[in-house]
């Protein structure tokens, strides 16, 4: 068995390109944990899709997830980005203000799936409605960060390091300092995928009529 | 839910959703129902796997079909009565729509 370590933030695409790249390289995926992935050699090819599922519950991903073995499809679930923070199963999600005690919603946003390439193109979504409110399920999540944070920014800018918590001035100011930057990182991220996502979703419409 | 407006715009059954009815007249799986469409149209309307999930999910809470057994843990639909109905009556809309457009571009049906 191979280990990968690799993290993909905001990138679906590329995790799926990576993904078929190592089919190539004559790996088949066999796990997947937060910051690795697990591979064995395989004779047979494979194509690999990323579906964001962060809207399905923990029951409802089960469900597809078996539905999909019918097809003959593999999933594997996968956290989005670096994985949420979470402390004895329980996630804080700042989307909706809830702290999430099902395990299948910690740290699986993203499902894998994996079908046997038979030389025909592999598409989760083949009608134009479905691909648009696919994408638009995706802007919606990365919308509700990207206001999150920018409503956290004017906080962090503002707000003085408050003494006490650390001893030292100086480390406080790295210390926050950091923290800006991270987040203008992130707020940039997610800015470029809703802009993308945006144009995807405009010329699918075109397509419509 | 986000189905239900592309099922019924203006009265009209999405391809993929006429297709699925059809595909159970007689019992049948989630592959089978992949497989009947791609063989039927030559390849021309393909369902992928998210697709047929929503479409088969939205068809069972409308309760135009149903699932019927779970033997071998494959999961198997079948049209209802109420399912049928709705057949006939597209098939009625495309019929309608055929012989006017046969009338109009001159063509003999």
């Amino acid at each position: 068995m191979k280990k990968f370590f690799k993290v993909f933030f905001s990138d679906i695409e590329k995790q799926e390109v990576w993904l078929n790249e190592m089919t190539n390289k004559g790996l088949r995926l066999v796990k997947t944990s937060n910051l690795f992935y697990y591979f064995e050699e395989s004779q047979s090819k494979f194509l690999y899709k990323v579906e964001w599922a962060v809207n399905k519950s923990d029951d409802e991903l089960n469900e597809y997830i078996a539905f999909l073995k019918e097809l003959g499809i593999n999933s594997f679930r996968k956290n989005f980005a670096l994985g949420g923070i979470f402390y004895k199963k329980r996630k804080f999600d700042p989307l909706s203000g809830k702290t999430r005690k099902s395990p299948g919603n910690i740290n699986s946003e993203l499902l894998i799936l994996e079908k046997v390439n038979d030389g025909k193109p592999f598409e989760i979504y083949t009608t134009t409605d479905d691909k648009i409110s696919y994408l638009k399920k995706i802007r919606l999540y990365y919308l509700a960060y990207e206001l999150f944070l920018l409503i956290m920014l004017p906080l962090l800018l503002l707000n003085e390091p408050r003494a006490g918590f650390i001893e030292s001035a100086l480390f406080m100011a790295i210390f926050k300092n950091l923290i800006l930057i991270i987040a203008i990182f992130v707020i940039l991220l997610l800015m470029i995928s809703i802009i993308k996502l945006t144009t995807q979703i405009r010329t699918l419409k075109k397509l419509k009529y | 839910m986000i189905f239900i407006r592309d099922t019924l715009t203006g009265g009209a059954l999405t391809e993929a959703t006429f297709f699925i009815l059809i595909a159970v007249y007689t019992p049948n799986h989630g592959y089978g129902i992949m497989q009947f469409v791609e063989r039927e149209t030559d390849g021309r309307l393909i369902l992928g796997p998210g697709t047929l999930y929503g479409a088969i999910n939205l068809l069972l809470k409308k309760g135009w079909i149903e699932l019927i057994s779970n033997k071998d843990r494959k999961k198997e639909y079948c049209i209802t009565e109420e399912g049928k109905k709705i057949v006939e009556i597209e098939i009625n809309r495309l019929n309608n729509v055929l012989t006017i457009a046969h009338r109009i571009t001159g063509r003999v049906k």
